[in-house]
């Protein structure tokens, strides 16, 4: 397929996408909108910025605009979601048809319309971006800034934003200095366990309250619909207000680094997608997740589709993968 | 690629453009989307608390808001906790500016001192003010 061609059925998905989503773009904002972005003086005197400094960044520079242009953002990111996606199966080695399917699915399953819809789900939007493009662009300055955007945007982001910058410093000195990536590595793992070890008890109260089997299995569930919708709802409507800690997660998956270190290129995104669940099904006070919460692993499901694409012998023999 | 593949994709574009465009419809009216969250969790309150705040916003309904609230306090005693005292201050306070919408000034202002009385510290302002249906425009 030529890429002018690929690009004109992405443009033709994401038109088609923003029919479907026309409804929900004209829309007032809903539920928490009016608290975090539609009363942003207020949410930024309540020390939001602290804790998602970028976030509130991006709300503030649409401050008074009317609902309809926060919600064009949202679904800006998306399709930008769906491109990147698009990327990271081509980098990966799928065939250019496949990208497409794993673009259409992020554009076109209901599985992804909260947090398109949603004002205040665009830092999932932002975090599943980031992972994507991580997937897409490999490199170790990529995942530097991706990393620290991660970060900087929310503390749910925050472990996949600490092992992506972990990822881009190790690969960066592994090529150097071996010796310098191992004690970079200790240093992050020490003071990550020393974080821990002060903020024990008020985890273990949070570790207790929590009902990470219900979390867990909502999620998984919702993820098997994202190819499939129509097989069953979708995971709960009923959108919690959790403020998990976000370093226990972070020190469960850590074992996750090793892989980082020898980066597996599909490996890393599904470690930073599992990084971004890990807060919403361990620390969750017992709600279940929202939707949007598992946009970044809903993506990689997308591109799971694609790869079944390929695998299933839909490859036309003719074209030829891009890394082939 | 095969015809049967061509025609399956199509079939599944179609099928999941359906499904998205409604999902918009309903994310595009909030009484909408809390009925349909009431609909995938009959049991919680929170959706039933958030329906009656929009019934009390779109249409300024206020019979089927207090109908909502009343539905939603019955769900939060059932399941108790934290829950229930999160819903019953939405909805006890929800309640009384209703009745003093609907003209019932003496008795919102009795209801009213009872439930600051219940509470031994209050929430500021701002924070009970973004709690209020309808809302402030």
């Amino acid at each position: 397929m030529a890429p002018r061609a690929l690009t004109g059925t992405w443009i033709g998905l994401v038109a088609l996408s923003l029919v479907a989503y026309l409804p929900a773009i004209a829309a007032d904002f809903v539920y928490e909108d009016f608290r975090w972005v539609g009363e942003l003086d207020h949410a930024l005197e309540q020390g939001q910025l602290r804790g998602r400094p970028l976030l509130m960044l991006s709300y503030w520079l649409q401050a008074g605009r009317p609902a309809w242009e926060f919600h064009a953002v949202n679904f800006g990111i998306h399709a930008l979601c769906s491109w990147l996606a698009l990327r990271a199966a081509r980098c990966w080695g799928l065939s250019p048809q496949a990208g497409l399917v794993a673009a259409a699915v992020l554009l076109l399953s209901p599985a992804f319309s909260q947090a398109a819809a949603y004002a205040s789900a665009r830092g999932e939007l932002v975090a599943g971006a980031a992972v994507l493009a991580a997937a897409a662009y490999p490199g170790s300055w990529t995942y530097i800034a991706l990393g620290w955007g991660l970060l900087l945007l929310k503390d749910s982001a925050m472990p996949a934003g600490l092992l992506l910058v972990l990822c881009g410093v190790v690969t960066y000195f592994s090529r150097r200095s071996r010796a310098l990536a191992v004690s970079l590595t200790a240093l992050v793992i020490a003071s990550v366990l020393g974080a821990v070890w002060s903020r024990r008890e008020s985890l273990a109260a949070a570790f207790a309250a929590a009902d990470p089997l219900d979390a867990l299995s909502a999620m998984v569930r919702h993820l098997a619909l994202v190819p499939a919708p129509w097989l069953g709802p979708t995971i709960d409507f009923d959108i919690v207000t959790a403020s998990p800690a976000w370093v226990l997660p972070g020190l469960l998956l850590l074992p996750v680094l090793v892989v980082g270190i020898a980066l597996p290129r599909a490996g890393l995104a599904c470690a930073l997608a599992l990084l971004l669940l890990a807060p919403r099904a361990l620390l969750s006070s017992g709600d279940l997740p929202a939707e949007h919460h598992v946009y970044a692993a809903g993506a990689l499901a997308a591109l799971a589709c694609a790869w079944v694409y390929d695998a299933a012998g839909a490859l036309d023999p003719r074209e030829v993968p891009l890394n082939a | 690629m095969g015809l049967v593949l061509r025609i399956a994709i199509l079939t599944w574009l179609a099928a999941s453009f359906a499904l998205t465009a409604g999902r918009a419809r309903v994310w595009g009216d909030e009484y909408a989307l809390w009925l349909a969250a009431h609909r995938a969790a009959p049991a919680k309150p929170r959706p039933l608390v958030n329906l009656a705040g929009a019934a009390a916003n779109r249409d300024y309904d206020f019979a089927l808001a207090r109908y909502w609230y009343g539905r939603a306090l019955d769900a939060a005693r059932a399941r108790g906790g934290a829950e229930l005292e999160e819903t019953a201050f939405l909805a006890e306070l929800n309640l009384i500016l209703l009745q003093a919408r609907l003209g019932d000034l003496a008795g919102a202002r009795r209801d009213f001192e009872a439930f600051v009385a219940a509470r031994p510290f209050f929430r500021s302002e701002h924070e009970v003010r973004s709690m209020l249906w309808p809302r402030e425009r």
